[in-house]
């Protein structure tokens, strides 16, 4: 099982080393984002750490829509996710595999999008970089579990990128909500590390009861799909 | 709303004295009103449109029927 | 289901007819006045949304277990009524919060739950109507993510300033508030289960359509 899910996460880590094509407009994406907002929110060249926060959680929460949809896209070039469902493989080693790839691409990106913001934003970011990285890690986590599944459910449908947003943000908000009250905790001038610690706990919990649920509802689902 | 900005400089005259509605001045009944309204409002609406979804089927029904009987007599 | 139908409906105009004369009878609250009248409504239909967010739920599990397009039809027909109760709901909120909070919204932790709930169940009737072959099955997903989400949504929002009065007033109420209220309950509950029956009536009709065009096409028929 587990060799199963390294192999798809392999697959997935080798074809992206060789094009790069995910993480890179990712990236790209998320930085242009990051702008944008700075346009928006920045007064005299400060942002407050509520907005730096709300800034770096936008930002991943939309690139990784990006991200998302592509990986898809990838299984569905060439019908490779039929041919997937069609090995003996267990279906929840090749969703959990596409998953770990998802997470993956989006913290490669976070961390260019973090290290970014605290030269932009000149936010103390680094100061806590355990918690931050809790924060991080496990808010990808909860989100590439609910987008891995729904973008790989969205299979032919024609306005696929448009459904995936509407399916998806309503239930991460409560990751957006997490990551971004967690993250600017960190940057208050005297950094409330209990609420960050709090905000990490509420994630793991996310992360259990969604990435349970998703590995139940794959099978079902992927079954009607396919 | 645009009774609390302040008019332009020529053109239009301002009233004197105090507006005569404001936002803070919204009566309860209205509310109320509004309120109940609503509900009302969005329940016979939908109502509505399960009612003429339900007569598009009907009518649906009816001509797939209608076809139906035409090719099994068409057959005999 | 014809007959229940018609009960439900004429117990809910019923309802519809004699709660307000009730509920303007009832005592005025002591510090809010009139507009507390708007509470007699609000709490029945944010009642009843709830009930059918999570009888989507439940029926979108029974429809992933076992493919059962009863399961389907009831958690399709679930959706829209959480769609037009959790409208309701928000409006007759937003009235109520303009006079007690001098505000038509605020990031309140039921306010924004409920506001997220009717953004759940919006994106899901945009998947069932835009999502192609498969969507029944995303959409149930979407369904039961939406109601695992509700708790977490709740606990989240919460730790902001919460100012909404809790539901512990509804088991306090005095006698001649008490009366109306649940009227206006029984009232709300007639008239979802008649609007939920008329639409489980309307998806049957679909399945007979469907079920003659397969007809259709064994006949040889075009089309």
């Amino acid at each position: 099982m587990l060799r199963l899910v390294g192999l798809v996460l392999w697959k997935d880590l080798v074809v992206e080393w060789r094009t790069r094509e995910i993480v890179s407009t990712m990236l790209f994406f998320a930085v242009i984002v990051m702008l944008i907002f700075s346009f928006a929110f920045l007064s005299e060249g400060r942002a407050s750490g509520d907005a730096v926060a709300g800034i770096l959680w936008t930002a991943i929460a939309f690139s990784g829509t990006l991200g998302l949809s592509r990986a898809a896209d990838r299984e569905r070039d060439g019908d490779a996710l039929r041919a997937l469902l069609l090995s003996p493989a267990p279906r929840a080693a090749l969703y959990l595999g596409k998953t770990a790839g998802i997470v993956i691409f989006m913290l490669a990106t976070e961390l260019v999008v973090a290290a970014l913001s605290t030269v932009l934003f000149g936010a103390a970011l680094s100061a806590h970089a355990a918690e931050l990285s809790g924060l991080l890690l496990l808010g990808t986590i909860g989100y590439a579990a609910i987008g891995g599944l729904f973008s790989l459910m969205l299979g032919r449908a024609r306005s696929r990128d448009v459904l995936l947003a509407v399916v998806l943000y309503p239930i991460i908000v409560p990751v957006i909500i997490a990551g971004s009250k967690g993250t600017s905790s960190l940057l208050e001038s005297i950094p409330d590390l209990a609420a960050a610690r709090y905000w990490i706990k509420f994630l793991a919990v996310f992360d259990i009861v969604f990435v349970t649920l998703a590995l139940w509802a794959f099978e079902p689902l992927i079954v009607e799909r396919g | 709303m645009s009774l609390l900005y302040p008019p332009p400089e020529q053109g239009f005259q301002a009233i004197q004295g105090a507006p005569a509605t404001t936002q803070e001045s919204i009566p309860a009944a209205t509310l109320i009103a509004s309120a109940y309204g609503f509900i009302w409002l969005v329940v016979l609406l939908y109502l509505l449109v399960i009612w003429r979804r339900g007569q598009s089927t009907e009518r649906e029904i009816d001509e797939l029927k209608r076809k139906l009987e035409a090719a099994r007599g068409g057959d005999r | 289901m014809k007959k229940m139908f018609v009960l439900t409906l004429s117990l809910a105009a019923l309802g519809l007819l004699v709660s307000p004369w009730l509920i303007l009878r009832a005592p005025q609250e002591s510090t809010m006045g009139l507009v507390q009248k708007i509470f007699y409504y609000h709490v029945p239909t944010a009642m009843v949304d709830f009930l059918t967010i999570y009888l989507c739920g439940i029926a979108s599990v029974a429809f992933l277990v076992k493919r059962s397009p009863r399961a389907d039809a009831l958690a399709v027909a679930s959706a829209e009524l959480a769609v037009v109760f959790g409208a309701c709901t928000l409006w007759t909120g937003s009235m109520w919060a303009r006079k007690a909070w001098g505000v038509w919204w605020t990031w309140d932790v039921r306010l924004t739950t409920f506001a997220l709930c009717e953004m759940v169940f919006i994106g899901y009737l945009l998947v069932r109507s835009y999502g192609g072959p498969g969507s029944r099955g995303l959409a149930a997903a979407l369904a039961l993510f939406g109601c695992a989400d509700v708790p977490l949504i709740y606990v989240s929002v919460s730790i902001w300033r919460t100012m909404h009065p809790q539901t512990t007033v509804v088991p306090n109420l005095v006698k001649p508030m008490a009366v109306p209220f649940w009227v206006a309950v029984f009232t709300m509950l007639m008239l979802y289960l008649a609007l939920l029956l008329a639409r489980l009536l309307h998806e049957r009709n679909r399945t007979r359509v469907d079920e003659l065009y397969v007809a259709a096409a064994e006949a040889g028929l075009e089309e």
